[in-house]
């Protein structure tokens, strides 16, 4: 099958050309600001201990009057 | 000025599936690597372990969802801007599709959380088998996407009717003349990829932090693996080659750049093939390596391109130069490994601050030549055919 009779027939130039330039700004913004989360993970290193999740125990003891 | 869609939607192509491409080329190789270390953790208690699987899932986390993120888009632009091929191959390829969501993205979906957030709320094993599943989940998804893309290049099991592609069989649609090969060869890649990561960043952090274990064992890890995928992805590049041979001969002439049969044919090692004029400028050969290369003997003779008409032939530049590229900079690869165990041997391998600097440079480099290998498979693809 020919590449050529594979493109949606219903598209226009100014379509294609338009969602490719969406397409472009939005990998060029996610991919650096990806790397850039991932590099800054590489540099606190393998010592560093992830960020404890917080247990709010008032909230709970608020909602359970029983406990 | 008129636009052309066509040459649009193939630009679109390239950019979102190059970009895609970046990210699985790095998370089924780490999705791996987790599983084996906290397979470590689980079996040994080694907090070392425990520390390195900590600090590679955090990557993991943001690269798995800049990869669903990029993923997303892949099977958005069939519909978009390829409607008319979905229209013909869905019967196909749209089953194959959904088994990979069905097997890989189930999986992957369930047991990441655990991954991800379960370290404190489930037992050890549990973590360690959460690990596994993720593993294999990525390796489903490679299976079913590479069963479609070498469909693509090498169709079988099927039967036209109206201009619409419709399965026959099965097995022999999964398992295509050219899947196996592909899937060996991209998946050994990916490996090799996630591996040069893991030595870059490692070399990067002994430099940095000098007596750290972790670093230094990431160091080491990475070596071993390189070790023995390094030059199994050479073995398995050469029988996906013999293989494109039997089954794509016009691919093999152009990644070639031979444009004569001959027998025995020499191996051009450079040159500047010209399209139009159907022959290479500034070529350097060498007799009989061709031959020797792609039949496994000296006088094997290679179809070249003049054998198909001029508009069947696939672009000669970009296949030509992409597989120079690929080719280097596997061979690169393997005299940095070399290098490493050369230096390990005499004790120096954390002290040549040269040689760890290398490593932080070829850290990249599988993206490359992934992409590079990329560009060879799909001659700049949709390039002539779509299936």
């Amino acid at each position: 099958m020919r590449t050529s009779a594979s493109v949606s027939p219903s598209l226009t130039g100014a379509d294609v050309l338009g969602s490719l330039i969406a397409y472009m700004i939005v990998y060029l913004l996610m991919y650096p600001a990806g790397i850039a989360v991932m590099a800054r993970i590489v540099r606190n290193g393998p010592m560093a201990t992830d960020a404890p999740i917080p247990i709010v125990r008032t909230a709970i003891a608020a909602t359970n009057p029983g406990e | 000025m008129h636009l052309d869609p066509l040459i649009l939607s193939r630009l679109q192509w390239a950019w979102v599936i190059g970009w895609h491409i970046l990210l699985p080329a790095f998370t089924v190789g780490l999705a791996s690597y987790i599983a084996v270390l906290e397979g470590l953790y689980f079996f040994r208690r080694d907090e070392v372990w425990l520390r390195l699987s900590r600090f590679w899932t955090r990557i993991f986390a943001v690269s798995f969802a800049m990869g669903v993120v990029s993923g997303i888009i892949m099977p958005f632009q069939f519909g978009t801007n390829w409607a008319r091929f979905s229209d013909a191959a869905a019967n196909v390829v749209s089953p194959m599709l959904a088994y990979e969501d069905l097997m890989a993205f189930f999986l992957e979906a369930t047991f990441l959380g655990i991954l991800l957030f379960g370290r404190s709320r489930v037992p050890t094993w549990v973590h360690f088998l959460a690990a596994c599943m993720v593993a294999v989940g990525t390796l489903f998804s490679s299976f079913w996407i590479l069963s479609v893309n070498s469909w693509m290049q090498t169709p079988a099991g099927y039967e036209m009717h109206d201009g619409r592609f419709f399965p026959i069989d099965w097995l022999a649609i999964v398992f295509n003349p050219s899947f196996p090969y592909r899937l060996a060869h991209n998946v050994s890649a990916f490996y090799i990829t996630t591996g040069f990561v893991v030595l870059g960043v490692g070399a990067w952090l002994v430099r940095r932090d000098g007596q750290s274990v972790e670093a230094r064992r990431m160091v080491l890890m990475a070596l071993g693996f390189l070790a023995v995928f390094v030059p199994l992805q050479i073995v398995l590049g050469d029988q996906h080659g013999l293989n494109t041979l039997e089954h794509q001969p016009a691919k093999v002439a152009a990644m070639e750049g031979r444009w004569d049969s001959a027998s025995p044919a020499p191996l051009t090692l450079f040159a500047i093939p010209e399209q139009a004029q159907e022959r290479n400028a500034y070529a350097i050969d060498i007799p009989y390596l061709g031959s020797l290369i792609l039949t496994h003997s000296l006088t094997g003779g290679i179809k070249g391109l003049k054998e198909w008409p001029a508009d069947e032939r696939p672009p000669v530049w970009p296949v030509f130069f992409a597989f120079r590229v690929m080719v280097g900079f596997g061979f690169v690869m393997l005299a940095v490994v070399a290098l490493g165990w050369l230096l390990y041997r005499r004790g120096r391998l954390f002290t040549a601050n040269w040689y760890l600097r290398i490593c932080q440079f070829t850290a990249p480099l599988g993206f490359i030549a992934v992409l590079a290998g990329w560009t060879v498979t799909e001659d700049v693809n949709p390039g002539r055919f779509t299936v």
